[in-house]
């Protein structure tokens, strides 16, 4: 054994605490260099970190931030009324409405709409905070102390490309560039040489890759919760014995490091070899990840393993609890099924939102309580988001539409300040008016808490702009 | 000029009319303006390299395109619509047609559609077809193309007439064996009546068993293994993964036509339905079979006779019966097929009979789960003996003398609308040979005409005759069945005085304008005119004039030598776009090319002759200064090194194993890992692609100017544990072994990178080899006769082909 793999395997070995960031760091350097301007990350975080992993959960379609976390008791006063002949008649400043760049010109959806609408669902303050939250998240309402709310983020696609714009940065008519896990993925490096580091499940949006120009070395690598076929080809569909796997890789592995010999500095290669060898790793490792026997009856039923609705994402979060205490440094779970998302209420809102509100809410809450019982919440960060909310105002007699001028996410654990409600909408919800921020601010944010300068992640020949690098919402850190 | 014109260029030539397809992929059907809008981008971006779409609501940011431009290339695609014309051999176009486009409204307008707002077109001003205005000076005249019969009646075309002229003789002869078989039926019934025989359930020796299987071993010449999740074990076979995707056990050889099977299994869990199913009469792309199964899904479990025709699966009421199916107890199915006819049993006891649609010759047959897992314990097939009655479709009534009769009758009436199908085809085909052929007086023509009419207006009368005598005791079938008797005769009233005209045989299928027209919107023949508007574009396109189109193909031909193209952008050379490092070079290609008369072929041998493309890709002996200068190869001092694409890779690995069919051309063929068509005919769409393709960066649905390359350890594990590369590479290792025989293990090794890796191995990977194969052979030494050391080199040798597969040169072009 090489010295290099007695540390891995040392690590492997070892509890993966913070503690060990700093050795696993060292040896994730062996990343191929192309040389050229800018640094190459060495895996070594910028500064110290207060997380180790990220939980992304993502709503597909659109929350309306008004019916889960920034309540508006105004809409219920002024209901059927025009926003004309509201107090409020100031939302229509062009000035502001012209942030947004329209994708599709007269599109039926994505358009202003007047009649406020009443809130569907009541609130109650919660936790010792008294934060409000609606009733249909009323789990995650009683997790609210570790959470920190971000009330007045603000995008600038009206349908459903914000899905790529939350995770990039970038519109989309902007050229595709690389998501917040990529650039994770490739600005840390591994604390678990047996998986990948970047994992993705559920419903995936239409641009399928993070990586972009960072290369399809940082894509996800996409998962489902299936213990007997957790990923495509995991086993053989033939039987071959374990010696026999074991052998044919070892001689593969030579082959291409004689062959390496012959064509030094091919990045292919050397990628191809890696992404081998942790193929290889993958096949025994991820069933062992994505299997509950070892978990107690009261840890799934925490999760709301015991109810249909809840069952399927409960499953994908405590897979991603189990991932995470593996090591693995970003794993993105997308809810809502559908090319826009379930979320997407142009009607039914009160039906839908109350159904697909109840699909997640236990599970989260599960989440973020069996991380802090195991004392794990500290290092994993937590982030519940969605494209954009929803109108103040009505669509149709029963829904609301795609609204980018203000909406919620939240983050929980990882070092930010539970209990706190970080800026502000409007009275009716209509546009982000106090500590707004773009959607680049929650990836700078979660760089930070990975011990990572937002600043510093840039790659020769791709310019990134100021907005692309976002600011860290220093108020909702600890 | 194939791709935008085809059917203006050469309207007779299907090889020609072919090539529209490029357009015909942009249907949409929800919405004319996305589909002209795809249109108008794809021939830009792949043809001229401008991005058109850019100036679809106002003029281009950054090249000379205007607004008005989008729309003038709008009008020339705005009469174009598609359909699906007939091919040589089949009269159903679900099996196989051509996609191609044709103008069909000669007369629409455009219009220019206000910031790009369909519902705000500018009605003021029509926009005429045209080229964008930077580049008119070469712009060709837009002349107007008159069409064969054969183009806008594809009915008339001699192999359509033929093959229908042959399917209804086919239909009569069907019938006359039908009627005949119903006369015996009644021969035998009369006979056995005095004799009180019981019929159904009747075992008979004469018939012959054709495989019986207790699974208490693999039976590799018996039975084809394909999927994941099989398992012998404790005497039975197992399905171990519960899955709706295609894993089944299948007989090598089809099966009889009438048989009788019956299989002792026990469903052992599973997701939602929990089905064990056997298919039968099935094709080797899965779009037609028959099949029985059982489902123990708790709501409704049952046993069912379903069937698959053109993809589409039918689950009919009447063939199925509710039957309590467990997990994990024990069954006995048994089911036997006489032509149409199906009986099942469950444990002994009769369940139903059902009549399929229709069987197929030669089908295979299998067993599969689907959402289940599943033990197979004992499997027979026999040959249903000669003499084996089944029941009829009413389970439950043995036959009777009456009910014989009525099957005679309804058999005569089928015969005679069979035969007067026949009729009415002969006429249809004599009228409308006269109506497009050309030579005939109208008088001539009239009376051709009305003759078919009145014969089309007989067939239909005798077809609603038929189902008249089926419909038996149902109400509703007999009314509307009497309706459209009536219909029918009304139908002949008015054939015979002249005032309904007969139907041209309708054999090509127009695609769906919009959602809310079906099929019989249209008619069976279209416009006599094209516009020629696209055919003067594809001339604006290949004019020597125009300087794009050369250089943008040019450069799609380098990229797939070179892995790295001399444009960047290679749908964008517009403004925008950097200029390339070897501009001169691109333009002496692309001006080879056009003086070549457009010929690939000179292309490709200009460049796989040049220096530039024989250069080894390694930089190991290259100077540091260059690699410092141009680490990415820019200035192409060596090869790049390419990873195949996925096509590639699944075709090498059957051709390797000499298992690929080259069969060209035909229709689409289903995806799956049972195929061994090569992987350009797969069926290509949202729902249908094949898995291991898409491992490995398989074509982006609607465009595919440039693949991406990833690296991703799916690959690694598609290349070592799919069904596909370990089949193969057990395949590959015997052909090398035959080979080989008698020569030592080096020769071997030597064969196989040469075969695999294009090249002899180096001393070093020699010798990893060998250390390999000793070290696996070792770890069976426990085998000490001869046969088992055998089977152990081979193994051996199976196993080092599969490291080959998954060696990184072997998907790399270097």
């Amino acid at each position: 054994m090489s010295l290099l793999q007695q540390r891995r395997h040392f690590l492997s070995q070892s509890g993966l605490g913070l503690g060990s960031i700093a050795l696993s760091s060292i040896l994730s350097s062996d990343r191929p260099v192309t040389g050229m301007g800018l640094s190459e990350p060495d895996g070594r975080p910028h500064f110290a970190p207060k997380a180790k992993s990220v939980i992304w959960l993502f709503m597909r379609g659109g929350v309306s931030h008004m019916e889960s976390f920034d309540p508006k008791p105004m809409l219920n006063e002024y209901a059927g009324k025009s926003i004309d002949e509201t107090p409020f008649n100031n939302v229509d400043d062009p000035e502001k409405l012209k942030r947004v760049r329209v994708v599709v010109v007269n599109d039926a959806n994505g358009q202003q709409r007047k009649m406020l609408y009443p809130l569907q669902v009541g609130f109650k303050p919660r936790g010792e905070s008294g934060i409000e939250v609606s009733d249909w998240f009323e789990h995650i309402g009683s997790c609210i102390d570790d959470i920190a709310v971000v009330r007045g983020m603000w995008t600038t696609d009206d349908n459903h490309g914000a899905q790529v714009q939350f995770h990039s940065g970038r519109h989309m008519l902007d050229p595709r560039v690389p998501t917040i896990g990529a650039w994770i993925n490739y600005g840390l490096g591994t604390l678990n040489e047996n998986l990948p580091q970047f994992i993705s499940m559920g419903p995936r949006f239409f641009d399928r890759r993070d990586g972009h120009y960072l290369g399809p070395a940082y894509d996800a690598v996409q998962l489902k919760v299936d213990p007997s076929n957790p990923l495509d080809y995991a086993q053989p569909q033939q039987p071959v014995s374990a010696r026999e796997q074991q052998l044919g890789f070892e001689l593969v592995r030579e082959l291409n490091r004689i062959s390496d010999e012959s064509y030094p500095q091919d990045a292919a290669l050397d990628a191809r070899i890696k992404s081998y060898e942790l193929a290889f790793r993958m096949q025994t490792a991820v069933p062992n990840v994505i299997r509950f026997d070892q978990e107690t009856e009261a840890t799934k039923k925490l999760y709301g393993f015991d109810q249909n609705e809840t069952r399927p994402f409960a499953e994908q979060l405590l897979t991603a609890r189990r991932f995470a205490e593996q090591g693995v440094r970003f794993i993105q779970i997308m809810h809502g099924d559908g090319a826009a998302g379930a979320w997407d209420q142009h009607s039914n809102l009160k039906d839908m939102h109350s159904k697909l509100a109840m699909q997640v809410d236990r599970p989260i809450a599960g989440l973020l309580t069996d991380l802090k019982q195991r004392g794990m919440l500290d290092e994993t960060l937590v982030v519940f988001a969605t494209e954009f909310g929803r109108t103040p105002g009505s669509q149709g007699t029963n829904g609301r539409d795609h609204h980018p001028y203000g909406f919620s996410v939240w983050l929980a654990g990882g070092g930010i300040r539970g209990g706190i409600a970080h800026g502000a909408t409007d009275e009716i919800g209509f546009h982000a008016v106090e500590n707004p921020h773009y959607v680049t601010d929650i990836h700078a944010t979660i760089m930070h808490q990975l011990g990572l300068d937002s600043h510093r992640m840039e790659v020769a020949g791709h310019k990134r702009l100021e907005q692309d690098f976002g600011h860290v919402i220093r108020e909702i850190l600890v | 000029m194939e791709m935008l014109a085809g059917d203006e260029l050469d309207p007779t030539n299907p090889d020609v009319v072919a090539g529209t397809g490029f357009l015909a992929r942009n249907y949409y059907l929800f919405n004319r303006t996305t589909w002209l809008d795809s249109t108008i981008e794809h021939t830009g971006k792949a043809f001229l390299g401008l991005t058109m779409n850019c100036a679809k609501c106002h003029d281009h940011k950054y090249d000379p395109i205007t607004n008005i431009d989008y729309y003038r290339m709008r009008a020339i695609f705005e009469p174009h619509q598609v359909r699906l014309d007939p091919v040589a051999g089949t009269t159903d176009l679900e099996q196989d047609g051509l996609p191609r486009v044709f103008d069909d409204h000669l007369e629409i307008k455009t219009f220019l559609h206000r910031k790009g707002d369909p519902a705000n077109p500018d009605k003021e001003t029509v926009i005429t077809p045209g080229v964008p205005g930077l580049f008119t000076s070469f712009e060709s005249a837009i002349k107007p193309v008159d069409l064969p019969a054969w183009a806008f009646a594809p009915g008339t075309r001699d192999y359509s007439v033929a093959d229908r002229i042959e399917a209804a003789r086919q239909r009569v002869e069907q019938t006359d064996r039908e009627l005949k078989s119903a006369r015996t039926k009644l021969d035998e019934l009369q006979r056995m009546t005095s004799t009180e025989v019981k019929t159904a359930n009747r075992s008979d020796g004469s018939s012959q068993v054709v495989v019986e299987d207790s699974f208490d071993a693999p039976s590799p010449d018996v039975w084809e293994v394909v999927g994941d999740g099989w398992k012998f074990a404790d005497g039975a076979l197992l399905q171990t993964v519960s899955s709706r995707e295609k894993h089944f056990v299948r007989l090598l050889k089809p099966h009889p036509r009438d048989f009788d099977l019956t299989c002792r299994y026990r469903t052992t869990g599973g997701d939602t339905y929990k089905s064990v199913t056997f298919r039968f009469d099935d094709s080797v792309d899965g779009s037609f079979n028959n099949f029985v199964y059982s489902s123990a899904h708790a709501p409704g479990p049952k046993v069912q006779v379903a069937f698959t025709r053109g993809g589409q699966t039918t689950y009919p009421p009447e063939g199925r019966k509710a039957e309590k199916i467990e997990l994990n107890r024990e069954y006995e199915l048994r089911f036997a097929v006489r032509d149409t006819l199906v009986n099942v049993w469950l444990d002994g006891s009769f369940l139903l009979a059902y009549r399929l649609p229709s069987r197929k010759d030669n089908g295979l047959l299998s067993i599969s789960g689907f959402d289940a897992t599943l033990a197979l314990e004992h499997f027979r097939l026999r040959s249903l003996g000669a003499d084996e009655v089944l029941s009829e479709e009413d389970g439950k009534s043995p036959e009777t003398l009456e009910s014989a009769r009525h099957a005679i009758e309804i058999a005569e009436a089928k015969r005679k609308a069979a035969q007067a199908a026949e009729q009415a085809l002969a006429a249809t085909v004599d009228a409308q040979q006269l109506e497009f052929g050309g030579q005939a007086t109208d008088e001539q023509k009239q009376a051709a005409a009305k003759n078919a009419a009145i014969q089309e207006a007989i067939a239909k009368q005798a077809e609603a005759d038929v189902e008249r005598l089926s419909a038996g005791d149902d109400q509703k079938k007999r009314s509307t069945a009497e309706s459209k008797y009536q219909a029918a005769a009304e139908q002949l009233k008015k054939a015979r005085d002249g005032s309904v005209s007969y139907t041209p045989i309708h054999a090509s299928k127009k695609a769906l304008e919009t959602p809310e027209h079906n099929d019989s919107t249209y008619g069976p023949t279209y416009p006599r005119q094209s516009t020629g508007r696209r055919l003067a574009l594809a001339q604006w396109m290949v004019a020597r004039e125009n300087p794009l189109t050369a250089r943008v193909a040019v450069n799609h031909v380098w990229l797939r030598h070179f892995g790295e193209p001399l444009v960047e952008s290679v749908f964008d050379f517009g403004l925008r776009t950097d200029r390339p490092v070897h501009q001169e070079l691109l333009d002496y290609l692309a001006t080879e090319l056009m003086d070549s008369g457009w010929s690939l072929r000179h292309l490709h041998r200009l460049i796989v002759n040049s220096a530039a493309y024989r250069m080894s890709s390694t930089t190991r002996d290259a100077d540091p200064t260059t690699i410092a200068n141009d680490p990415t190869n820019q200035y192409l001092w060596r090869m790049h090194t390419r990873r195949m694409e996925a096509q590639l890779i699944r075709d090498s690995l059957l051709h390797l194993a000499g298992e690929l069919d080259l069969t060209a051309g035909g229709p689409s063929v289903q995806p799956g890992p049972s195929s061994k068509r090569r992987s350009l005919y797969f069926l290509h769409s949202r729902d249908q692609q094949d898995k291991f393709l898409s491992m490995f960066d398989d074509a982006d649905l609607l465009q595919c100017y440039r693949r991406s390359e990833s690296i991703v350890p799916q690959q690694a594990l598609a290349l070592a544990n799919s069904e596909l590369s370990l089949t193969m590479a057990g395949r590959i290792a015997r052909r090398l072994a035959e080979e080989t025989e008698e020569k030592p293990l080096e020769t071997f090794i030597d064969r196989a990178f040469e075969m695999l890796l294009a090249r002899v191995p180096s001393d070093s990977e020699r010798d990893a080899c060998l250390k390999f194969c000793d070290q696996l052979g070792k770890g069976d030494s426990s085998s000490t006769n001869a046969e088992e050391a055998v089977a152990s080199g081979r193994r051996v040798r199976e196993r080092l082909i599969h490291a080959l597969l998954n060696h990184n040169d072997f998907i790399s072009i270097r």
